[in-house]
């Protein structure tokens, strides 16, 4: 073959390769020579310096450079947004990048600053892909991991996604976020449906279409299943809806139900639910769909979020007078007032890390999203200028954020990087999106 | 509840209405009706009583009781990040109150709304009190709980979606409407 001139190459005869899997994507991992090659996991520390060949095309049509294009921004988008690595374009140095370690030159991918190093080739047969990808640590001339990605086309930015986490892996010990979803409200203009989005905003897909008000959605742990408040029959009610087989579930009757949110294993659901209207927090057992009140006071108790070893909720009460976040026990004991600053504060969420709680506060007028710290110290406000920033929501890395925001016009979702403090669009279009929440 | 000066402004004020409105008006027929369904059905039945005009004595007192309650049924205004009911808001829950003890078939439902200032978890809440705030005046003056159901929209359902404080207040309100 020589020197490859392509990450990318493109297989237009293969008949037999192998692809037995058509919808979902088929992994195998050769030389592994770690399980975690931990690099840099902590605050403040420096990022990696990750070269990543651009994709040069073998076969250079219009449809295939469209592919290849899509391949290279969607790893890049997605190991930037990661934040731990710092990505050099290289392509001056690309004719020494092959897939074929033999063909890698480490002294020169060294002398030029870089710690590590990516490479991928891709084969399409028909409608159907294969990624593998080479992940090696440049100062050592070491292969770090490579993987082997099968699925089909359509498959093609989550097989993309899945290498980007791998890699992340790699380096930090937890799952990267690429292949993770974001379930918001879209205002459709004749009623709000829910949708799910990958976390960098593309791929929507639409899963109401009731066209009444359809509010508040949250993943279940193992991602199958949202639940959410639906006025469908009419009433505020909790429904749950399986997103494989599309079944819809009623799980109240009777006055509102609102603000649902799973706890960590799945057999629970926190909500806010009027006695005789008043809102308290409930906790609802999915198994045998008994609920039991948690708070007990005149004022408003509503928008609960479990820790993540579900011994604790927070939740918003306006009991001292205003809408103020709120700690306590699961059964309701040993309550305490979380944030003093400020005379609005909503919409908690329960970092799944444990240490934070993310909540929006209003500031000078506009909402802010802010987080503080589990025993009310670390008070910290991340989003500041116009705009109402609403709706927090913890990515599974407890690192990032979605909100919604009208900084732009109109209601967009934004991520922000809590090392770093950056703050990335993630919605396109007319904005109408609000009340995100990220899966697990 | 202290409600007596209030209420006793209000007879003043509904004795005055009540002349004035009801005045030149016929009085409805003493038949307790079931529902306005069924009083329509019984009309299209009944031709005995059908006028000289073809509209009967049920049709009339049909058009009367829904002018009525569109006359009555006027939103209830709140401050902002609040459900209590300022004296105005009392002045038309009165109102209401005295239209549902005339007209014991009158069902309502009590819409709670807020504006979009606040988040909207909490005025999924917020709306739930206003519409509880107003549902207690009502049953503290004497109305069944079974003929009031409040249900909260919160900020989603705005009457005005413009964003100044007109269009905010507008917005923060309990709505009523006949129940199905």
């Amino acid at each position: 073959m020589g020197i490859m001139h392509s990450a990318i190459r493109y297989n237009w005869t293969y008949s037999v390769f192998l692809f037995f899997m058509a919808s979902f994507i088929f992994v195998e991992t050769c030389d592994a020579i770690t399980d975690v090659y931990l690099y840099l996991p902590t605050e403040g520390a420096r990022k990696i310096v990750l070269a990543l060949p651009r994709f040069a095309l073998e076969v250079d049509s219009p449809a295939y450079q469209e592919l290849g294009g899509r391949i290279f921004s969607t790893l890049k988008y997605d190991l930037e947004r990661s934040g731990i690595f710092d990505l050099v374009d290289i392509s001056q140095f690309y004719s020494s990048a092959g897939a074929d370690r033999g063909a890698i030159n480490f002294n020169q991918w060294f002398l030029v600053g870089m710690q590590a190093l990516t490479v991928g080739q891709i084969d399409i047969e028909g409608d159907k892909l294969e990624l593998k990808g080479w992940l090696y640590d440049v100062p050592m001339g070491q292969l770090i991991i490579g993987k082997v990605y099968k699925g089909s086309i359509s498959d093609l930015d989550q097989v993309v996604h899945r290498w980007a986490d791998e890699i992340v892996f790699r380096f930090t010990g937890q799952p990267g976020i690429a292949q993770s979803k974001i379930a918001m409200v879209i205002n459709t203009g004749n009623g709000k449906e829910i949708g799910i989005i990958d976390y960098d905003g593309r791929n929507l897909r639409m899963i109401t279409a009731n066209k009444s008000l359809n509010l508040n959605p949250d993943f279940s742990p193992d991602n199958e299943t949202i639940i959410f408040t639906s006025y469908q029959r009419g009433n505020p009610d909790l429904f749950l809806l399986d997103l494989t087989s599309g079944k819809n579930t009623r799980l109240t009757e009777e006055a509102l139900n609102i603000t649902p949110s799973y706890s960590s294993d799945g057999t629970k659901v926190a909500f806010g639910h009027s006695v005789e209207g008043n809102p308290e927090v409930f906790v609802l057992e999915l198994q045998t769909r008994k609920k039991r009140r948690i708070t007990v006071s005149p004022g408003v108790d509503t928008s609960p979020s479990f820790s993540p070893n579900n011994r604790e909720i927070c939740f918003t009460s306006d009991r001292g007078g205003a809408p103020q976040v709120y700690v306590m026990n699961a059964d309701g004991g040993d309550l305490r007032r979380l944030t003093y600053s400020g005379d609005y504060n909503d919409a908690p969420d329960w970092s799944p890390k444990g240490d934070l709680i993310a909540f929006q506060s209003k500031i000078g007028g506009e909402f802010q999203i802010c987080t503080i710290a589990v025993d009310g110290s670390q008070f910290q406000q991340w989003t500041s200028g116009p705009g109402s920033n609403e709706s927090p929501s913890w990515a599974p890395d407890g690192r990032h954020i979605v909100f919604s925001s009208t900084r732009h016009g109109g209601s967009h979702l934004f991520c922000l990087d809590i090392v770093s403090g950056s703050v990335v669009k993630i919605t396109d279009g007319n904005g109408r999106y609000t009340t995100p929440v990220w899966s697990n | 509840m202290n409600l007596r000066p209030t209420r006793f402004m209000l007879c003043v004020l509904l004795t005055v209405l009540m002349l004035s409105a009801f005045a030149c008006t016929k009085r409805p027929p003493k038949t307790t009706p079931v529902d306005d369904t069924a009083q329509a059905a019984d009309a299209s039945t009944d031709t005995d009583t059908v006028d000289r005009a073809g509209i009967s004595e049920e049709e009339l007192y049909r058009q009367q009781y829904e002018q009525e309650r569109a006359e009555v049924l006027q939103d209830v205004r709140f401050d902002y990040d609040s459900a209590a009911l300022s004296s105005e808001a009392r002045a038309t829950l009165e109102r209401i109150g005295q239209w549902m003890m005339k007209r014991p078939d009158a069902q309502i439902v009590i819409e709670g709304h807020c504006d979009e200032r606040g988040s909207q978890e909490y005025n999924l809440a917020l709306g739930e009190r206003r519409a509880a705030s107003a549902k207690s005046y009502l049953l503290s003056y004497g109305i069944e709980g079974s003929r009031l159901r409040t249900i909260s929209y919160g900020e989603e359902l705005p009457l005005d979606p413009a964003q100044n404080e007109t269009a905010y207040a507008k917005n923060r309100r309990a709505h009523f409407k006949p129940m199905d």
